[in-house]
């Protein structure tokens, strides 16, 4: 890549690199509502789609609604995991970690095995079970007896994910390998291939809840990163505000879960990417997360509905992409701060 | 003499579980643009009052009075505006540039929808400065010394505008040359009229820079002085509970044990 000496200069700046990342992901919306299968693999001209009915209501609804949902879960995921990361001051934490995504799993291979594979039922018990994953881990941190909060949230969440996940693997074992496993584990690597503007627009007041409350107060995250005692002499209610963008960590989760099923890695690595982009600040960590998540989700989901005839899960897309990025960004200086 | 700016009225405070009291009838005055140094054995209470200091912790009984006021009537923001606290240590794993982390002592003064403008950059701009780091603001969190590290701690302290700082052992874990860098910036600081208590374990630190040394032991203060009417041989060997010989060199005090 060939970069003019005043293009590196400019691209320095953390304020550039936002604009940028918005930029990318204005552009990779529109492309990809012209992109899919119909009527041949690849882009869709605006004459041919003008002049074609059915292109039309593809797009209005069912490549809208899809990449909407994508940009949603995409922003949540990512900042959220930012969110997550600092408010345990530990870049290994991603928005599942305490108990959700794993309570989330049980919950819909539960209601697989146990209960049929209604679609709404299935996502519903997703989210119970993922909030009940969430209140055992809150629940058993009081309890702990040594270390402190922050600590005891993380060995709580460790916890009560093991056990979720060790539900889960008995009902793999259990379920019947021809008709439910098949749909467990697709619902386990997540996937948009069903999503309506019904769905869509019933989770767009948990998302829009979530992700202002994270966007307003993203300079705080910085805060509740210190140590408690630091956090307090700084003059901020540490308590009240962590539990205030928890809650909205966690609400944004449970949508991008209940629409999604389960998208791994996003919520790891974006947020990390994000700071190596525009340094470790959260009021640019969040933006550039939002925007960098957003972009990610929706160019793996691109990926997952065109590049097979059939659909490939979003979660192996999002896995394996990310890894490359992650590798690719972590081992070359490409983008050096100023 | 002036009203002190806080003063530690008659404490007790207990930790849940724990039989004997940490604090145990203290009463301490600090008065303002005076070091006051902390001296007493480990587990003697110095951090439990540091952590009273800025109504981290409550006492069970007695009252911490912030320029008069009872500090439990004050907003945490507000205690955050008069109070500031400089943590022996602290680790961060997100790599923020040195006016990232200063920035972040001017959060009591801002709301918390709010992000820091032009004018909490150049307060804690100068807060770099005066800490003699002016060159280094955007240098990373993770790529300076120990006694940078401390210095930075300061001056976030600084940012936050407050007029009484709170030290714990800040010249813990540092080499000889960043111990003197270190007193000479608290050196700085009292000439700009800072009121400051430390605590400490280093005598040749406290004699440096303290105008009164308050001698801690079993949860009480023992004396309170001038390093000269304090620093003899009896109140120190009083104070560590071992026997301790005081030695003038060049007119500067060294203190031994046997």
């Amino acid at each position: 890549m060939t970069v003019s000496p005043a293009a590196r200069t400019a691209l320095r700046s953390p304020a550039a690199r936002l604009w940028l990342l918005g930029g990318l992901l204005v552009v990779t919306f529109v492309l990809s509502l012209f992109w899919g299968r119909y009527p041949q693999p690849g882009l869709l001209t605006p004459a041919q789609a003008a002049a074609d009915p059915l292109a039309q209501s593809l797009i209005w609804n069912l490549r809208l609604p899809r990449l909407v949902a994508a940009l949603l879960v995409g922003m949540s995921l990512s900042a959220a995991g930012l969110a997550f990361q600092m408010i345990f001051s530990n870049p290994l934490v991603e928005p599942g970690f305490l108990g959700v995504s794993q309570g989330a799993a049980f919950g819909a291979a539960f209601c697989i095995v146990f209960l049929g594979g209604a679609a709404w039922l299935v996502q519903g018990s997703a989210v119970l079970f993922g909030v009940v994953g969430l209140a055992f881990s809150y629940l058993l941190a009081r309890r702990i007896r040594f270390g402190g909060w922050v600590l005891r949230l993380l060995l709580a969440g460790i916890a009560v994910s093991a056990f979720f996940s060790a539900g889960v693997g008995l009902l793999k074992y259990l379920a019947d390998p021809l008709r439910q496993l098949p749909e467990i584990t697709f619902w386990l690597l997540g996937g948009l291939w069903s999503i309506t503007w019904r769905q869509v627009l019933a989770a767009a007041p948990l998302f829009l809840a979530g992700l202002t409350v994270l966007l307003l107060m993203r300079w705080r995250l910085n805060l509740l990163a210190l140590e408690d005692d630091v956090a307090v002499s700084l003059g901020i209610a540490a308590g009240r505000e962590r539990l205030v963008l928890l809650l909205a960590a966690v609400t944004v989760t449970a949508a991008s879960i209940s629409i999604s099923g389960l998208i791994g890695w996003a919520g790891l690595i974006i947020p990390h990417l994000a700071r190596r982009l525009v340094g470790a600040d959260a009021s640019r960590t969040v933006p550039a997360a939002l925007l960098m998540g957003a972009t990610f989700l929706i160019l793996c989901d691109d990926l997952g509905r065109t590049l097979l005839a059939g659909e490939i899960p979003l979660g192996i897309l999002t896995s394996l992409l990310g890894a490359l990025v992650f590798i690719l960004l972590m081992t070359r200086p490409i983008l050096p701060q100023s | 003499m002036t009203d002190p700016i806080l003063r530690f009225d008659d404490l007790t405070y207990r930790y849940p579980r724990r039989s004997a009291p940490t604090l145990a009838g203290l009463t301490l005055d600090l008065p303002p643009g005076q070091v006051t140094a902390l001296l007493g054995a480990n587990g003697a209470g110095k951090s439990t009052l540091l952590r009273l200091a800025y109504g981290r912790a409550h006492p069970s009984s007695g009252r911490v009075l912030l320029e008069g006021r009872p500090l439990s009537e004050y907003p945490r923001a507000e205690i955050g505006r008069r109070v500031a606290l400089v943590p022996q240590r602290e680790y961060t794993p997100f790599e923020y540039s040195l006016l990232e982390y200063v920035l972040l002592g001017r959060a009591p003064h801002l709301h918390p929808l709010q992000t820091p403008g032009e004018t909490d950059c150049q307060v804690a701009k100068d807060a770099l400065a005066t800490v003699g780091l002016a060159g280094m603001a955007d240098r990373s969190l993770h790529a300076i010394s120990g006694g940078e590290h401390q210095l930075v701690l300061i001056a976030r302290a600084l940012a936050q505008q407050a007029s009484l700082l709170l030290l714990d052992e800040p010249t813990a874990h540092l080499d000889l040359a960043n111990k003197q860098r270190l007193v000479n910036c608290l050196r700085d600081l009292r000439a700009r009229g800072v009121t400051i208590l430390l605590t400490s374990h280093e005598p040749e630190v406290v004699s440096a820079v303290a105008d009164r040394i308050a001698l801690m032991n079993g949860g009480r203060i023992l004396h309170t002085g001038t390093p000269d009417e304090v620093w003899t041989e009896e109140f120190l060997s009083a104070t560590y509970g071992i026997r301790l010989r005081v030695e003038q060199v060049d007119g500067r005090r060294l203190v031994l044990w046997d």
